[in-house]
């Protein structure tokens, strides 16, 4: 059983048309990247999914059913707006929250000890939240949004403001609790931070799915298209290349329509090149995803 | 424990366990107490008793009978002492055992004039005191009622035709004081919960908590929460207040024996909390709406005076409608929701008001209640994550008109 199943849901506000149609499902253990650039709709649809905004259209089941009070224990949320109580000392900020979500008494205490302590917060817990740094904050933050230990994690911009280092700290955590069989939902528009991370993926765009899948799902398509060559000697003319260009001492070869890397690499033995490397290569999601929108673009305004 | 007492827990424990709060909550008591205390040592300062003699050459005072002791003051009564002569007072009067004396002439009954000689003045209470004096005296040869009935004047018995019963001008009054002065402190509640409800509700948007907070637990239980919250905070000023203020009573009432009884007018108070606890329940709503609708807590102080000015035109309109408390403009005033509260209780304790005016103002008190909470659970809904940003009136028009986001 899926454990957030969203199908064709919609939004609008005033003339906009924040979320168009879109579906997905998420599997429990696994990391669902919701990409797409800022204003795109990753935000309104976390909103429905969450019963906070109704959607116009479509239908949501979570853990197998509507939003209850109960099943509001299980999950976790950072919303993109961050915000705790500043006037209030940390602890007790902390301590609130995880009540709120049922988590009360001494587990709390050890479970938020353990996590202020792995996340250098724990001399910090008196002070009062206005007086932490923004990095520490951030890290706050996301003490409260795991603490109860949440079935479903709803994580929106997970690494704005963290430093390197705590970057890391939080992709390590991310990685803990999808191995511990959490479904985990991760919205940015920095594409490159998550490739990695991420089993399965929505890219949206003005509110519409444009590709979902596997990282491998949605890669295929666009692999054989470019090809990475080192040699030590200039490249001869090669029969369906459109277009060469140097870059770092290799050559990338961009491959007309009909050929593929197996037909370059044949021409470039039969005519002798000597070969350091020769690589089909893998687009990054942004280029994937700008490719689609200017192709998308296009077919909406035929010129 | 159900998560909505944990909201209301939080919120009093966050208002109650503040430095602003505790300095609030002392400031007008220790202020009350430091006027007391001002007034209690002028009092004692004042409360002189060396005695103040006579010299009678009228013969009026000849067998002096004991003055009757006034209830009107709250001063120490006077040792008044006779002199035979005026060299005799006068003496007296250098030495310092006097701090005057008073010369009936010869011709006192026909004239009327009395000397008076002192260093320092003779206090207003010592002076009416020898008056009193005198003048039982000069009644001393008729019956004892007449004397009484000449000395103690009229007591004044008002009936009024819409009770038809009789009331004791002083007794009403007293009566009356309590119902009036509770009007007013929980008239003052009503400030500083609604207040209190305003910033709360800010709060959760400056410090943008609300998504946290509403896929905890649903949005009905957040702000009934806080209501709850705000309102025990409320209580418990207002309850201190009224507390400290009992035991300052009960010490003043034994250090004070003059100090009226407690009475009170019970059906009074019942139609003065009538028309409080609606007021009460409009006011933290329109208070919660402006809240919602704003991003900041010094947004809240402008817009907020949009409230409470109407709120508070009764107390600046106070004597005239003390004065006139059945005119149109009375009448209109406790009927118009927002001025309702003080001008009904105001109305209410200094005059007569019709059952169908009361009946009136109540339930459109009623009706304005359900419409601002209304209101503010849907401004609420509509602003809870509009962050940074006041909402303008015409999306919470839309809102209302039902084309909802």
């Amino acid at each position: 059983m899926p454990v957030v199943s969203v199908s064709h849901i919609s939004k609008h506000f005033g003339k906009v048309q924040a979320v168009d149609d879109v579906s997905f499902t998420v599997e429990p253990g696994e990391i669902f990247g919701m990409l797409g650039p800022n204003g795109a709709g990753k935000t309104t649809s976390i909103r429905i999914m969450l019963d906070i905004f109704k959607p116009d259209k479509g239908e949501v089941a979570l853990f197998g059913g509507p939003m209850t009070e109960e099943k509001k224990s299980l999950i976790g949320y950072m919303p993109e707006e961050r915000g705790l109580y500043q006037n209030a000392p940390l602890e007790r900020v902390l301590r609130y929250l995880a009540a709120l979500k049922g988590l009360r008494g001494k587990e709390a205490t050890k479970r938020l000890h353990t996590y202020l302590k792995r996340f250098d917060l724990y001399e910090y817990r008196k002070k009062k939240v206005k007086e932490l740094s923004k990095g520490m904050q951030q890290k706050a933050q996301i003490i409260a949004t795991i603490v109860h230990n949440p079935r479903l994690l709803v994580v929106d911009e997970p690494f704005s403001g963290l430093d390197p280092v705590n970057t890391q700290m939080v992709k390590d955590l991310i990685d803990e609790l999808r191995n511990e069989g959490a479904a985990i939902i991760m919205s940015t528009h920095m594409m490159h931070q998550v490739e990695a991370l991420c089993d399965r993926l929505l890219l949206i765009d003005h509110g519409k799915t444009v590709l979902y899948g596997t990282l491998d799902e949605i890669r295929r398509p666009f692999m054989g298209n470019t090809v990475v060559v080192k040699a030590r000697q200039t490249l001869p003319e090669i029969p369906g290349v459109t277009a060469t260009h140097q870059k770092n001492g290799v050559w990338v070869l961009t491959l007309g329509e009909g050929h593929t890397p197996q037909s370059v690499l044949q021409t470039l033995v039969a005519r002798g090149v000597l070969l350091e490397r020769f690589e089909i290569a893998a687009p990054s999601l942004d280029e994937i995803f700008i490719r689609v929108v200017t192709q998308q673009d296009k077919e909406v305004q035929p010129a | 424990m159900n998560r909505f007492w944990l909201v209301a827990l939080y919120e009093y424990k966050r208002n109650v366990l503040r430095r602003g709060f505790l300095i609030a909550l002392l400031s007008v008591p220790l202020w009350l107490l430091a006027s007391m205390l001002i007034v209690w040592v002028m009092f004692s300062i004042e409360n002189d008793t060396t005695p103040v003699g006579y010299v009678d050459h009228s013969g009026v005072l000849a067998q002096a009978l004991p003055a009757p002791r006034s209830e009107d003051t709250l001063y120490d009564p006077v040792p008044l002492q006779a002199f035979p002569s005026e060299e005799a007072a006068r003496a007296a009067l250098e030495r310092g055992d006097i701090r005057g004396y008073y010369v009936l002439p010869e011709d006192y009954l026909s004239g009327g004039a009395v000397q008076v000689v002192y260093r320092e003045k003779i206090r207003t209470a010592a002076q009416s005191q020898f008056e009193a004096f005198v003048r039982v005296n000069v009644l001393a040869a008729y019956p004892p009622q007449v004397a009484h009935r000449a000395l103690d004047g009229t007591r004044w018995e008002i009936i009024t035709a819409a009770q038809g019963g009789i009331d004791d001008l002083a007794d009403t009054l007293v009566k009356t004081l309590v119902p009036f002065v509770t009007g007013i402190v929980l008239y003052i509640a009503l400030f500083l919960i609604s207040g209190y409800l305003m910033r709360a509700v800010i709060d959760e948007k400056e410090n943008r908590t609300m998504e946290i907070l509403v896929t905890s637990i649903s949005p009905e239980a957040v702000m009934s929460g806080k209501v709850t919250g705000i309102l025990g905070v409320g209580m418990t000023q207002v309850g201190l207040w009224m507390g400290m203020g009992l035991i300052a009573f009960l010490f003043f009432r034994r250090s004070i024996p003059a100090m009226p009884t407690l009475a009170m007018d019970w059906v009074l108070m019942g139609k003065v909390l009538a028309v409080l606890l609606p007021a009460l329940l409009m006011v933290c709503g329109l208070m919660a709406a402006v809240g919602a609708s704003l991003s900041s807590a010094s947004e809240g102080q402008q817009l907020s005076g949009l409230v409470t000015l109407p709120l508070m035109l009764p107390l600046i309109l106070m004597s005239l409608l003390v004065e006139a408390p059945d005119s149109p403009l009375s009448v209109g005033m406790s009927l118009f929701p927002l001025t309702a509260p003080l001008t009904m209780v105001t109305r209410l304790s200094f005059g007569e008001v019709s059952a169908w005016q009361l009946g009136l103002s109540v339930t459109l008190l009623w009706l304005s209640a359900a419409g601002s909470l209304w209101l503010a659970g849907r401004v609420l809904r509509l602003g809870m994550l509009q962050y940074g940003r006041r909402l303008r009136l015409g999306e919470i028009w839309q809102d209302m008109l039902g084309n909802a986001p």
